[in-house]
């Protein structure tokens, strides 16, 4: 069996897996519990080698991947973290063959850990730990449980929350104005919302944040790579022809909430995916190069609290890596000697899971927060598994209160309008929403944002 | 050598007897099943450290080897890799150790046909109780002041929780610890079934001097193993003394006597109904809707789960009835293993849970699962 970490998200869980998923007991972050997402890990149809959509030898691909990079200028690299820190490094290498950063579109920043948590008196936090992170409520129930006040700012009551401030987008400034003390803050800082969470570490003691982050190795990714660019910067730069070629290392933009936006993708001179998985994506792309699956891979991984777990697998992805290194006429690399930098670039000799080293990373966080008129809003309120495609909710959230005011009924659907057009949904009643807010876990076509203006018609 | 002999064994190979938890028989029975071809694959668990095991399923001597020795702090229940064993080999033939949990977990399956028992030898360890690993290492650092890492060898003797490490051995009682909130898992405290006499033999070192295992034979499968030992000449046996007879039973009687104490602390009854509903209410809310305790439960056998079926995450219930129907499904099976607690994210109490229901019910019908293959399930329908 293999020791893996799940990759759902950045929390860092431990499982064993061959044919069998079993549970490590012992793993420091889950002590052999796991969520949803872990639960149904092995669904995923493989992606091929491919050159313009048509499946090729790998060698072909290689050497037309690395034709590409040579012959266009302005290439960007992403990888948001969903490989090994070992792979992490390789594509930086590979990047700054060409000069380029690998951006991450998640910035460096580790706080707190999960004793912290378990020791902490007050807790304000920023998530619904039963749907987005479930493996931290139960740090949670034990702080609680020891006596701990739970406040929570969400768009709905959390129940674990001893006060639950319901947000609305037409008070957001209403987060400017928490008292943090030295609360313990739990925060997601993901790709989607990085102005919310940038006013919140801007207005507390950083060292009392506990930062959630969505994939597999967001630490490890943003420890190893410097670019600092969000997504939609990206897509931006593409669509002014800034950036005229993408290479996508296990990463899929289409997180973004508007998909208008992915149609910059179509401006690109050249789209090199390299991801595990086929789907939507590596059929848009004009190269593909497979990897190891996420849980796959041989190599270390840096959770939120910056902890370096082990996971045990195979090395495909860093040895075609390498491979386009060598095709360009530059140094190869191998898993050896990317591991020894790796825990040279972490400060560690060797692999603890129990002892979480310290990092510095230094993080100025530089942006607005987006201001919402009144009126009705449809949030997105995403999840990790989401973007690893294993929601099973088809359905959004709504309030007693606006269900009554629409008249709706059982099995019925809820009808929206944006600037985008008209979606009718399956619902489910929960208390304490705003009457004006939909709460929805899934990407809808008309959302045009995180937070998506719109009417009930 | 008949069925319900009581004896002590032991491992003719030096190296297995030294690295076995009391002997290494149970290595050596295993060993001796594979070589003797009386089955075709073994499951294990092999040591990761003292606080990590991994359950493996091989047909390879040497990594059945490399799996000597007990963990205690490894709360693992093999029935569901029983079940892919005989999902991939209905034919096949089977041996693996087996605490009491274990076997009850195998034999709820045997009779919902999805282990085939009379192709699987059940080699029963006696069991006093499995800790968790976690807390397990916190209780080394606070109680003992050992650094985890350092254990080099663990175990029970006289009610008292011994870790040695290369410099030092610390004893302190497993009821002090357990005060304290260390010590067994809170299932393991309750559990009253010490000797698995529902195996084909029954493993412990309760009655045996050093180095040796008491073994009680059950079944003319325990008796089929212990003879394809002894002729390949892997294990060496001698009568059981009747000190040592004696010391197995007392001890046994003392646990009880332990167990029932516990079950008494833990389950006051709720006479009050709304009080009782409430007491369910508050903490199944937590639920997340993950299903990790119906993929650990070792009983659980629906290939089209009604807990399932029932259940839409849309429905605005404040419990999901994804439980009630569970906790009546199980009701007749619930063996109170813990793994539905140890796996629940939302730290839901769920074996309690289970085990407040299964209790009543158990006793109404007059059926303890998991003990026999004589009574079917009392809900099943002929
Ligand atoms: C958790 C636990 C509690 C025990 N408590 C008692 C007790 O209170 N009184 C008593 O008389 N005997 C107890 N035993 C049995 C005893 O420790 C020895 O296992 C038994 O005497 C056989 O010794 P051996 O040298 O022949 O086994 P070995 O040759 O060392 O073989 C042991 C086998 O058990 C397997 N194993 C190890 N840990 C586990 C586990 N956690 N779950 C399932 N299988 C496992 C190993 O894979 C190995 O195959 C316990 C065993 C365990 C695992
Ligand atoms: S393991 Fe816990 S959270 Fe998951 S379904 Fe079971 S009770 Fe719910």
């Amino acid at each position: 069996m293999n020791k893996i970490v799940c990759p759902g998200c950045n929390l860092g869980c431990g499982l064993y897996m061959n044919d069998v998923l079993y549970f490590r007991k012992n793993a420091p972050v889950n002590s052999g519990k796991l969520c949803k997402f872990g639960m149904k890990l092995h669904k995923y149809e493989k992606a091929l080698p491919m050159i313009g959509g048509k499946e090729e030898e790998l060698s072909n691909v290689i050497s037309a991947a690395s034709k590409k990079l040579a012959e266009t200028k302005d290439f960007a690299f992403v990888s948001f973290g969903n490989v090994t820190c070992e792979e992490q490094l390789a594509f930086t290498k590979l990047a700054s063959t060409v000069g380029s950063d690998v951006y991450t579109c998640i910035p460096g920043f580790v706080g707190a850990d999960i004793e912290k948590i378990r020791q902490s008196t007050e807790i304000i936090t920023f998530i619904d730990p039963y749907t987005t992170y479930p493996l931290i409520l139960r740090h949670m129930l034990y702080a609680k449980e020891n006596g701990a006040k739970i406040t929570s700012y969400y768009w709905k009551k959390i129940r674990i929350a001893d006060e639950s401030v319901i947000l609305n987008p037409t008070e957001i400034d209403k987060i400017k104005s928490i008292d943090f003390g030295d609360s313990l803050v739990i925060l997601d800082l993901n790709p989607l919302n990085l102005e919310f969470s940038n006013e919140i570490i801007n207005s507390c003691n950083r060292e009392n944040i506990v930062c959630l982050k969505p994939f597999l190795n967001s630490t490890g990714a943003s420890l190893l790579s410097g670019g600092e660019k969000s997504i939609y910067q990206i897509l931006d730069e593409i669509k002014e022809k800034k950036i005229k070629g993408l290479y996508l290392l296990e990463s899929d933009p289409r997180i973004v909430p508007d998909d208008a936006l992915l149609s910059a993708l179509d401006k690109l001179d050249v789209l090199i995916v390299q991801q595990s998985a086929h789907n939507s994506l590596s059929d848009r792309a004009n190269i593909v190069l497979p990897n190891d699956r996420t849980f796959e891979g041989k190599g270390t991984v840096l959770n939120f609290e910056g902890r370096a777990l082990e996971t045990e697998g195979k090395t495909e992805g860093i040895k075609i890596i390498s491979e386009i290194l060598k095709s360009a006429g530059k140094e190869e690399t191998s898993y050896d000697s990317l591991h020894a930098e790796v825990l040279s670039k972490l400060g560690i000799t060797e692999i603890d899971e129990y002892v979480v080293p310290e990092h510095n990373l230094v993080y100025k966080p530089e942006t607005e927060l987006k201001k919402y008129e009144g009126g009705s809003h449809l949030i997105y309120v995403y999840t990790p598994f989401l973007w690893n495609n294993t929601i099973d909710r088809d359905f959004v959230e709504i309030s007693p209160g606006l269900a009554e005011s629409l008249n709706l009924h059982k099995d019925g659907l809820l009808k929206m309008t944006s600037s985008k057009g008209s979606a009718a949904v399956k619902y489910k009643i929960v208390e304490d929403v705003p009457d004006n807010v939909v709460l929805s876990p899934m990407k809808l076509p008309i959302s045009t944002d995180v937070i998506t203006p719109i009417e009930f018609k | 050598m008949n069925i319900g002999d009581r004896i002590v064994a032991w491992s003719k190979d030096e190296e297995i007897k030294k690295e076995g938890a009391s002997g290494g028989l149970v290595t050596s029975l295993l060993t001796a099943a594979l070589k003797g071809e009386l089955v075709d694959e073994v499951i294990a668990l092999q040591k990761v450290s003292e606080f990590e095991g991994v359950p493996i399923r091989t047909s390879n001597v040497d990594e059945v080897i490399k799996c000597s020795g007990s963990l205690h702090a490894a709360p693992i229940n093999l029935t569901k890799f029983a079940v892919r064993f005989f999902e991939a080999h209905p034919d096949g033939t089977l041996a693996l150790p087996a605490k009491p949990c274990d076997a009850r977990g195998i034999i709820e399956q045997a009779k919902r046909k999805k282990i085939n028992l009379e192709k699987t030898y059940l080699i029963g360890l006696n069991c006093g109780g499995t800790m968790p690993p976690i807390t397990t290492m916190k209780m080394l650092e606070k109680m003992y002041e050992i650094n985890p890492d350092d254990v080099i060898e663990e175990e029970i003797e006289r009610g008292k929780l011994i870790f040695k490490t290369e410099k030092e051995e610390k004893a302190i009682s497993i009821d002090e610890l357990e005060e304290a909130g260390y010590g067994r898992r809170e299932n393991c405290r309750y559990c009253e079934t010490n000797i698995p006499v529902m195996t084909d033999v029954a493993c412990g070192n309760w009655g045996a001097g050093k180095n040796e295992t008491f073994v009680e034979i059950f079944t003319e499968k325990g008796l089929k193993l212990m003879n394809n030992a002894i002729e390949l000449g892997l294990i060496e046996t001698a009568p059981a003394t009747e000190k040592g007879i004696k010391i197995r039973e007392k001890t046994n009687s003392v646990m009880e006597k332990v167990a029932k104490k516990w079950h008494k602390k833990i389950f006051v009854p709720i006479e009050d109904r709304l009080e009782r509903f409430h007491y369910y209410m508050d903490v199944m809310e937590d639920c997340i809707d993950c299903e990790a305790c119906k993929y650990v439960c070792p009983v659980c056998a629906c290939d089209e789960s009604k807990c399932i079926d029932f259940y839409d995450p849309m429905d605005s219930h404040k419990i999901s009835i994804y439980h009630l129907v569970r906790l009546l499904h199980i009701s007749d099976s619930c063996i109170g293993c813990g793994q539905c607690t140890d796996v629940c994210p939302a730290e839901i109490p769920l074996t309690i849970l289970h085990r407040r229901m299964a209790d009543r019910i158990q006793a109404k019908y007059d059926y303890i699962p998991g003990m026999d293959m004589k009574i079917p399930p009392s809900f099943e329908v002929e």
